[in-house]
């Protein structure tokens, strides 16, 4: 039983707790709110890459398409519910728009996942990038969900709840969901690493070819992680929406997203589950401690540090520590 | 009302905005091809190349073509840099490491200009006035800039396919330790390569001005980046000349279907446009995975 045996993963179970407490402090400190608040969106958001990315080397720039779809079909699911003549119970309608977020990113990456999974390498990164494009020109082109002049739910939340609501939802609420999504990402990464999946995968990203020969079943085992890191970014997105309370196109579907995600894994440690959470903490300290003391300079100053860390930790920080603290209980807490 | 010689000046159009594509993406898949970098800071290099002529005709009066030239030699010597200072660095490490380094770089270079030039939008009028093609007034800085895309290309070829150096090259893209073997000194090949890919893409950057003449600025480069990224790829990636004739038909079908979709009245034509090309490479992506070209 997973469940029973605490000691076998206790690992998992600390990273929990260490990220709980984190979440208790921004409630405890006030001042550190708004840094931890999007300090979680961005640790779940590259977790959920990580999931993918980390666990077959193939990178999906198109990342940030599935949060945006989520964001969309969320924020549509919140606002046609609360048009309704008597609007049904907070709990339900956040739980439909989750619902719907996932199911929408569940159908778009199965739909793309079939044809692309079966590209290699560099060839997989360039097709996802047509993803994201494609669907953001769809939504602009043809003016579905408010098309370019976005889609904002903010006044049908306070109209049909009232403004105290409203706040706690957005300010209190959207964190805990996030945070609710990163819980289960990290599980799923745990559980998919520990699986006969991981293995599969593990063969993959040693050598693909060999990996297909010896009867990994390549297509399907990327096709499944894809999916699953898809409908989670998908309900990263939904929460995402209750969070920000509306959603436009060119921030939405913006790049920038998935290279965070990228470089916050690549920096905390590709294919684990403690790295997103300490690159994250590292890349979003640092950028906050930057737009602070160098308003406006902070990315000319974020770029030549990330330089310098590509160089000196090409394998991460958590492989670098693995590598330091070989055999010793430290590399055992590094999942 | 679609004539046969509004089709035919649209597709011209298409040519000449397609044969700049191709000089835009070109650098890209050298770089992919040879040193199996992804160049995801791409469109800043254009950036750098926009704003090289522009400073170039505000300041000295000189002509984008002029610039251009300019453009690749500063170009060529920030390919030479970057990669005696960081890449030679990370080669043998992962992969993914080279595409975090480039873009951190892309990102650098944006702030550097931003920082140095500021982010409101420039840009100058090179004009030469235009020219009629079928009874359509077409700009002749357009003309041109086609056309000197094509010369640097066909330069390009001749370089890789006549000369010992670029024997050199292409020997390395077939086998790296091959190459090594029959004395050919790869990390030189490296080095040069990623100086001429730069070289040319700031210099298509510098061209840039001749197809639009505002909007220079340091975040003009990310439509590039994605751009050049569904090029390369849909003429495979590692091979230059595949993505200089993708460049060449995203530009036709680019233009010819903006025209239809004005025509259909569906939606935005502009967005549009752009989700048709993209769906379009899924497409090739699904036919041929390995590019129009590969065999």
């Amino acid at each position: 039983m997973i469940v029973l045996d605490i000691r076998a993963h206790r690992s998992l179970i600390i990273l929990f707790l260490v990220s709980l407490t984190l979440l208790f402090v921004r409630v405890g400190i006030p001042e550190t709110r708004q840094v931890l608040s999007i300090l979680f969106f961005y640790i779940a958001l590259s977790e959920v890459f990580n999931l993918f990315t980390g666990l077959t080397l193939y990178v999906c720039f198109g990342y940030v398409a599935f949060v945006a779809l989520g964001m969309y079909g969320g924020g549509a699911t919140i606002k046609y519910l609360l048009s309704i003549s008597s609007p049904p119970p907070l709990a339900l309608v956040l739980a439909c728009a989750f619902a719907v977020a996932g199911i929408l990113a569940l159908i778009l990456a199965l739909a793309v996942g079939w044809i692309s999974v079966r590209l290699k390498g560099a060839y997989f990164a360039i097709a996802t990038i047509g993803l994201n494009e494609g669907l953001k020109n769809l939504i602009e082109g043809t003016g579905i969900w408010g098309g370019s002049s976005g889609l904002v739910i903010a006044n049908d939340l306070i109209q049909a709840y009232n403004y105290d609501t409203f706040i706690f939802v957005t300010s209190e609420l959207a964190d805990y969901l996030i945070f609710t999504v990163y819980a289960v990402t990290i599980l799923c990464i745990y559980l998919v690493i520990k699986s006969r999946l991981g293995y599969g995968l593990a063969a993959l990203r040693e050598d693909e070819e060999a990996a297909n020969v010896m009867g990994v079943n390549v297509v399907r085992y990327k096709l499944i992680v894809f999916v699953i890191s898809a409908t989670l970014a998908g309900m990263l997105g939904a929460g995402k929406m209750i969070k920000d309370v509306a959603i436009y196109p060119p921030q939405a579907f913006a790049v920038s997203y998935t290279v965070e995600a990228i470089v916050i894994s690549m920096l905390g440690g590709l294919g684990t589950v403690t790295g997103p959470v300490i690159g994250g903490l590292i890349y979003g300290i640092l950028k906050y401690e930057l737009t602070v003391s160098f308003p406006g300079l902070q990315l000319l100053a974020l770029a030549p540090a990330l330089m310098a860390m590509c160089v000196m930790f090409p394998y991460g920080i958590v492989g670098w520590l693995r590598r330091r603290f070989k055999g010793s209980k430290i590399e055992s807490l590094l999942i | 009302m679609v004539t046969a010689e509004y089709v035919l000046f649209v597709t011209i159009a298409g040519v000449m905005l397609g044969t700049f594509y191709g000089l835009a993406t070109i650098g890209l898949s050298f770089t992919f091809g040879i040193l199996r970098i992804l160049n995801s800071g791409h469109g800043s290099f254009v950036m750098i190349g926009a704003y090289i002529s522009y400073w170039c005709f505000a300041l000295l009066g000189l002509s984008p073509l002029v610039s251009s030239l300019l453009a690749f030699v500063i170009g060529f010597f920030i390919g030479f840099a970057l990669y005696h200072g960081l890449i030679s660095r990370v080669l043998g490490g992962p992969e993914l490491i080279s595409l975090v380094l480039m873009f951190a770089f892309g990102i650098f270079l944006q702030e550097v200009a931003k920082f140095s030039w500021s982010a409101s939008p420039r840009g100058f009028t090179w004009g030469l006035g235009s020219i009629n093609i079928f009874g359509y007034e077409y700009p002749l800085t357009r003309l041109i800039g086609g056309v000197v895309s094509a010369v640097i290309v066909l330069v390009l070829y001749v370089f890789l396919f006549r000369t010992k150096s670029g024997n050199a090259i292409r020997s390395v893209v077939e086998d790296p330790e091959g190459a090594a073997l029959c004395g050919v000194d790869v990390s030189r090949v490296y080095a040069f390569s990623l100086a001429i890919a730069l070289g040319l893409t700031v210099a298509s950057g510098a061209l840039s001005t001749l197809f639009v003449s505002g909007g220079i600025e340091p975040y003009m480069g990310d439509p590039y980046t994605t751009r050049a990224f569904a090029i390369a790829v849909l003429g495979g990636l590692t091979s230059p000349f595949g993505s200089f004739l993708a460049g060449l038909l995203f530009g036709i079908i680019e233009n010819v279907s903006y025209m239809l979709l004005s025509l259909a009245e569906v939606g935005n034509p502009f967005s549009m446009t752009r989700f048709l090309t993209f769906a379009m490479i899924l497409l090739v992506l699904l036919i041929r995975p390995q590019g129009l070209l590969k065999r």
